[in-house]
């Protein structure tokens, strides 16, 4: 249900984290990613809420433990706003 | 979970479709390793302007780079909150504009260590541009948290106590570096700690805070190369109570909210292009739907809008922000494809034109290309093709000079002219950190310079022509006059300079106290004005040989035999102060073409001939050179 958005988070955290995108998967973690730091991950967050007009608080950005909840999380927003 | 809306709505922020080919386009275009790609990269980060993108465009132009002519820039920021999201935008933003930035983001709240240690890691990285970024609330927490009742007396001592913490900043900052430094100044809190009451009060928290900024312009207005950026500005222009995510702010140190980062970046750009010297000195302007609205041959002198009504009232807008570029010292030109005559009278005898005939330095109006125009104003105004401004309502017009003359700043601009007046006050390429006497008659010089072209071609011979002019040449050493002129020909000077080295106004005030360089400025006046300085000559001493570093004319006396003039004053100038030879080298640019064969044509004897480097040397006890009997020199 959530592939296709799945699919654009993989490319966004790539472009961000400067790595190829076969290495970003849905269960990649900082842990896989070697450039994946705290100040990378706010990159990252601010490129996702710049890319698909959300907002993150500080709670949902600390349960974003990988790309597949990213995607997950982001996904109940984006379904959410449209309710 | 209807997943189509959700596919809707995750293409939804930018119009994708064109957005996923064009970044597919460039992706095939940066696998086959052509440098061609990077206009496209430009546009599409124009286009985009998205954190996204960003990183996208950086790593695009890096693997570019090889092929590229950059700008280089050594940026540091000195900060007091997280900045690191805005560097890819930065980064991007200065790519598609021809500058490479290397960057280094300070530590937390180390600022002041950085500033005052000369052993900083800052100053270890020799920047060539220095942001102090710091917030109200980390500088002056009693400013930003807790006004209550304190005494006129104490609120004073607070101003004045801030104001001479940042003066004693600077002071060590120069001491240390010879870097520009950008210093935000100090934002006023989007809520007042006392409500109410602050606005009926005459010793407000706004005001105190007004008041430090001021003081911060002066202090900056005391020192060469320190610049303020008006973030409180800002942060009022997008709107105070939209700046900030709290989310962000207080979980981490982020005070912009994700969609005001873009702001923060152009308005580095803005400081970063006079800078580094991406500038654009004229700006050539279209008339049809441009200057004014409607087709002057299909619509006639009286059908064009243009006015005080509405949709007159949107050229008027336009007409006005070039007026302002003119005051500014950007030279106005027309390229249109229209009739001469007819778009002349309009523009002389409307009643409602705000520009006239007088205001503009050169006009190409028929039916030849546009990019033949502008070769040919470039060449008429003596300054380089990338020096041009392009402002053109035709989108076709635009596509084709960004693709046959990508060097030109080519104005985007919005489908609606009402968006042109903006697009054109906002374009980067015009920003000035300082204006100086000649910027601000500088559309005076280019009309008496038509003049001047009348007469060479009334003359018999250039040698009646020179007299006629009546030069006087006035060579004095650099002063505290003249310093900001002096670097800023040094920056500027691209087509007559022999060594295109670029000096600061602290690198020319260093050389004015040494006993080993000598600086010389040259003003020529002649039969119509004074023309200001447009000489300068940085001689440097070893023993008894004295060797021209730097020598430059403005193209605004090229072709006027008054560098002869110059280089016979240093001659005279070395011999009498006991130097036996006087060196001179030429470097070749892409530019500098018209000065390759100065020394050779003075009797100096070429020593020496590489790739980069012509070296030439004059035995002054064997060799002159004499000043033309047609110039005066003083």
């Amino acid at each position: 249900m959530t592939a296709h958005l799945l699919e654009e988070v993989r490319t966004l955290a790539a472009d961000v984290l400067g790595v190829p995108r076969s290495q970003v998967q849905g269960d990649s973690t900082p842990e896989h990613i070697e450039n994946w730091d705290s100040i990378q991950h706010v990159s990252l967050m601010i490129a996702i809420e710049e890319q698909f007009g959300v907002e993150f608080n500080p709670d949902e950005i600390g349960h974003m433990e990988s790309i597949g909840k990213i995607a997950e999380l982001l996904s109940g927003k984006l379904n959410t706003r449209t309710d | 979970m209807n997943s189509d809306l959700i596919g809707t709505i995750a293409v939804a922020p930018a119009p994708a479709g064109t957005r996923v080919r064009d970044r597919e386009l460039i992706e095939q275009l940066l696998a086959s390793g052509s440098a061609d790609v990077a206009p496209h990269l430009a546009a599409y980060w124009r286009q985009q302007k998205s954190p996204a993108a960003a990183h996208f465009v950086v790593a695009g132009f890096e693997r570019l780079l090889p092929q590229l002519q950059p700008v280089h820039c050594r940026l540091a920021i000195l900060r007091s909150f997280t900045v690191e999201p805005l560097m890819p935008l930065l980064r991007a933003a200065a790519f598609s504009a021809g500058i490479h930035l290397q960057t280094q983001v300070s530590d937390y709240n180390v600022y002041v260590q950085e500033i005052l240690d000369p052993q900083s890691r800052l100053y270890a990285f020799r920047p060539d541009v220095v942001v102090l970024a710091v917030q109200t609330g980390d500088v002056a927490p009693q400013l930003w948290h807790s006004w209550s009742n304190m005494t006129a007396d104490q609120r004073a001592q607070i101003v004045a106590d801030i104001a001479s913490r940042f003066r004693s900043w600077i002071e060590a900052f120069r001491t240390n570096c010879q870097a520009d430094l950008i210093i935000h100044n100090l934002q006023i809190p989007p809520v007042a700690g006392r409500g109410l009451l602050d606005a009926q009060s005459l010793e407000s928290q706004q005001d105190a805070i007004v008041e430090i900024n001021r003081h911060l312009r002066r202090i900056a207005g005391e020192h060469s190369g320190v610049h303020i950026l008006d973030y409180d500005g800002l942060v009022a222009r997008h709107g105070r109570s939209r700046w900030t995510d709290e989310n962000k702010r207080l979980s981490m140190s982020l005070p912009i909210a994700a969609p005001n980062l873009i702001h923060l970046c152009d308005e580095w750009m803005r400081f970063l292009h006079p800078l580094t010297g991406k500038i654009a000195k004229a700006i050539i302007v279209d008339l049809d739907n441009t200057l004014w609205g409607g087709i002057l041959g299909e619509d006639g002198a009286t059908g064009i809008q243009i006015g005080p009504e509405y949709p007159g009232s949107i050229y008027r807008e336009v007409q006005r922000a070039l007026l302002d570029l003119r005051d500014r010292g950007i030279l106005l030109a027309v390229a249109s494809k229209n009739d001469r005559d007819e778009a002349l009278e309009v523009l002389a005898s409307h009643p409602d034109m705000v520009l006239r005939p007088e205001h503009f330095a050169a006009f190409r109006i028929g039916w030849q290309e546009k990019s033949q125009s502008l070769r040919e104003i470039a060449d008429e105004l003596n300054i380089g093709v990338d020096m041009l401004a392009f402002l053109d309502d035709n989108p076709v017009e635009r596509e084709r000079i960004a693709t046959e003359l990508p060097e030109v700043t080519v104005i985007d601009l919005p489908n609606e002219a009402i968006g042109f007046a903006k697009a054109l006050r906002d374009c980067p390429a015009f920003e000035r950190l300082n204006l100086s006497e000649e910027d601000l008659r500088r559309g005076q010089y280019y009309a008496d310079q038509r003049q001047r072209e009348e007469l060479q071609r009334a003359s018999r011979s250039p040698e009646d022509f020179f007299r006629s002019l009546q030069q006087v040449v006035e060579i004095t050493p650099v002063n505290a006059s003249n310093l900001r002129r002096v670097a800023q020909l040094t920056q500027k000077t691209n087509q007559f300079n022999l060594t295109t080295r670029r000096y600061t106004e602290q690198e020319i005030g260093a050389f004015a106290g040494s006993n080993d360089v000598d600086v010389f400025a040259m003003r020529v006046k002649d039969v119509y004005n004074d023309n200001g300085i447009v000489g300068v000559a940085i001689l440097r001493w070893e023993g008894a040989v004295c060797d021209i570093d730097t020598f430059l004319l403005s193209c605004r006396v090229i072709g006027r035999t008054v560098e002869t003039a110059f280089l016979s004053f240093l001659c005279e100038h070395a011999r009498t102060s006991g130097a036996s030879t006087l060196k001179g080298s030429f470097l070749p640019t892409r530019k500098n073409a018209p000065a390759r064969d100065f020394y050779a044509r003075h009797g100096f004897v070429l020593v020496g001939q590489t790739e980069n480097r012509l070296s030439y040397e004059l035995d002054l006890s064997a060799g002159d050179v004499a000043t033309p009997d047609w110039i005066q020199v003083q």
